[in-house]
């Protein structure tokens, strides 16, 4: 763990830590880019970096893209990202009310604590959860894949049979490649290219980045509905000062809920601080008015979602199972890195990972920091027209996804995964459990393979304690969803961020 | 939407269907877990023509990006369509022309059929875009991009001045 922490405050750790906040603050400031996105199209430079400093930079990107969705929330109400639609509610009534710079400076230091508190969460539950985890077999291994499905599948606004349509089609596509039972190449089609499978990265690219690029360019063309920057008030120190510490309880029930929301697939940063935002209506003893500039309602959101970010790390890397868009490509980028996420990476790698860890800590107090002083700088990006960001978001998908492997065909890959997510959009069928199957798809057909050859009967299965606890849960929240028909009413629908 | 969502899953029946035929030429135990899959995919995709030719009578609600994409209408859809042409094409033409060049054209194209009225404007962007990233994928990115004239002579500039 030592090692780790001198490895994160290294002057490469350092520069990737600022350098990954600040591209994700742009990133997340300009309405229309997502964190996700600023993730996806950063992977590529990752190759010039150590595997730590390129994570580092990433989480920075991660964490700066959530927080920077703020700037805009605050400044014009238009939320950066689809995370920051609680903080627009409440950050924009204190910015009409004089006061942006407190708004932007209170969103910053309450990213900052959430993202804090919850590296403090990674630095301790990760290694446990992977210790637990490596004792597991292929049985414990496929009842948790199912589990993670499962709990996406069940969690989505979306139809139930869409999002299990989905999983099996993003499963049936992860097929085409080599088949890993007897190791001939399958449903290639006489591709040379294919039997290696689908680059990853360049798939997801195609999901969250050009995509995007598409309807950037759309909204590019329609008339400017951008509000009026609000950016008056006099400097905010001495009244954060003040603040802050009188509501340590908020920022904890906050982060606990971030860090255990995070901790479940399939709630991101776009549904918790709804989550918790409602829980500090319930508790808050303070009489403030929520929806017209609370203080606690601004530090309830950001907080939450920062500490969000930092929970999705846990299963990430303690079980190789990603929670959101975003860590979905983080996982593409560790595997573009030859590191494999999962137990065996925390048991191989451990100064890797802590190097990573402590480098998400400080790269969160210096988010915190920047956020206070610097942030309202940021605002300049707002005025960056949609029709460059479509051009330049396409053009960088192209060249990023050439320059994983400096190959073409990663291109069209991409180019198709575009059109896909495209398509299953206008379907109605939600990206997240495609993206999940397509992630996971290759391990779950692994773990079957040694689960068919090492048991020769279900009533040996069933004879493991962790495998048939998440075959139960995952059986009792199937059939919850199906007895309450639709979903949880009043929280948005599922979004990249 | 009901032709399009109708068409939409029989294409995906159809590759279900490819894959289940080549799956059966496989043998052994390695064939049932594609078979599983195709096998659900098919009932899944049963399922959802079903819902669909149910719900042919409801109206539709799209919500989120695509609810834009697929309201646009006349010149915008035009202009869209446009712009996916010239990305797909990019790839294509980086081939042929080069890096510098395509990248030039393509950026240029596409800000002025986006927005930007002055295409010398544009064009002077691209153009000092494309040859920053040049410089940069063949000193610090190591990225062989396709190379045309203009690519190969800055290649050898770049060459004479380091040596």
């Amino acid at each position: 763990m030592l090692e780790g922490f001198l490895n994160a405050i290294t002057y490469q750790s350092v520069a990737a830590e600022i350098g990954g906040v600040i591209i994700g603050i742009i990133f997340g400031a300009i309405p229309g880019l997502t964190a996700t996105l600023g993730i996806a199209l950063f992977v590529p430079v990752t190759f010039l970096m150590s595997p730590e400093h390129g994570m580092i930079m990433l989480g920075g990107i991660y964490s700066g893209g959530i927080f920077g969705g703020s700037i805009s929330a605050i400044l014009i109400n238009i939320p950066g990202t689809p995370a920051s639609i609680v903080t627009s509610w409440e950050g924009h009534a204190m910015a009409r009310a004089g006061k942006a710079p407190f708004a932007l400076a209170l969103a910053a230091v309450s990213s900052g604590i959430g993202g804090i508190l919850a590296a403090i969460a990674v630095l301790f539950l990760t290694p446990i959860l992977s210790s637990f985890a490596l004792s597991f077999g292929s049985p414990e291994y496929c009842a948790l894949l199912i589990f993670s499905f499962t709990i996406v599948i069940v969690m989505l606004e979306t139809p139930l049979a869409s999002n299990l349509f989905g999983c099996f089609v993003g499963l049936l596509i992860v097929t085409i490649g080599i088949d890993p039972v007897i190791g001939t190449p399958r449903f290639t089609f006489g591709v040379v290219e294919l039997y290696s499978g689908f680059n990853l990265v360049a798939v997801l690219i195609g999901f969250f980045c050009m995509s995007q690029a598409v309807v950037l360019a759309l909204n590019s063309l329609k008339p400017d509905k951008g509000g009026e920057i609000i950016f008056d008030g006099k400097r905010p120190y001495g009244e954060l000062l003040r603040v802050v510490p009188t509501r340590i309880f908020t920022y904890l029930r906050s982060a606990v809920t971030g860090v255990f929301l995070g901790i479940l697939p399939a709630l991101g940063p776009v549904e918790t601080p709804f989550i918790s935002y409602a829980l500090e209506k319930r508790f808050n003893k303070r009489n403030e008015k929520f929806g017209k500039g609370s203080i606690s309602g601004l530090i309830a959101s950001e907080t939450s979602i920062s500490a969000n970010v930092g929970g999705s790390l846990i299963p990430l890397i303690s079980l190789g199972i990603p929670g959101s868009g975003a860590a979905a490509v983080f996982i593409g980028a560790l595997t573009l890195h030859g590191l494999q996420p999962g137990p065996m990476l925390f048991a191989n790698q451990p100064t890797l990972i802590y190097s990573f860890f402590w480098g998400f800590l400080i790269l969160n107090i210096f988010m915190l920091f920047f956020g206070v002083f610097a942030a309202r700088y940021c605002a300049f990006v707002l005025k960056i027209p949609k029709f460059v960001l479509a051009t330049f978001v396409a053009v960088f998908s192209i060249l990023g996804t050439f320059a994983i492997q400096n190959n073409m065909f990663d291109v069209f890959v991409m180019l198709g995964a575009t059109a896909f997510a495209l398509w299953f959009q206008a379907l109605r069928i939600s990206l997240l459990p495609v993206v999940m199957a397509v992630i996971l798809g290759p391990l779950f057909e692994q773990q079957i393979a040694v689960l068919n050859t090492s048991y020769s009967s279900v009533g040996e299965v069933l004879q493991r304690p962790v495998a048939v606890v998440f075959l139960a849960v995952s059986v009792l929240m199937l059939g919850f969803r199906l007895v309450r028909g639709t979903s949880r009413r009043g929280m948005p629908e599922q979004t990249e961020v | 939407m009901f032709v399009f969502r109708l068409v939409s899953f029989l294409l995906i029946a159809a590759f279900a269907l490819v894959l289940g035929e080549q799956a059966m030429g496989i043998s052994g135990m390695a064939s049932t877990y594609p078979l599983t899959l195709v096998t659900v995919v098919l009932a899944g995709t049963l399922y959802m023509i079903a819902t669909a030719v149910a719900q042919r009578r409801e109206p539709t609600v799209l919500t989120g990006d695509v609810s834009h994409l697929v309201a646009a209408t006349g010149p915008e859809r035009l202009r869209l369509f446009a712009f996916v042409i010239l990305w797909v094409a990019y790839p294509w033409l980086l081939g042929l022309l080069g890096f510098i060049v395509t990248t030039t054209l393509a950026i240029a194209v596409s800000l002025y059929m986006l927005g930007q009225k002055r295409i010398l404007l544009a064009l002077a962007c691209a153009a000092a875009f494309s040859v920053v990233f040049a410089v940069l994928f063949m000193t610090v990115f190591y990225v062989p991009v396709p190379a045309g004239v203009l690519d190969d002579w800055l290649t050898s500039f770049i060459f004479r001045l380091q040596s």
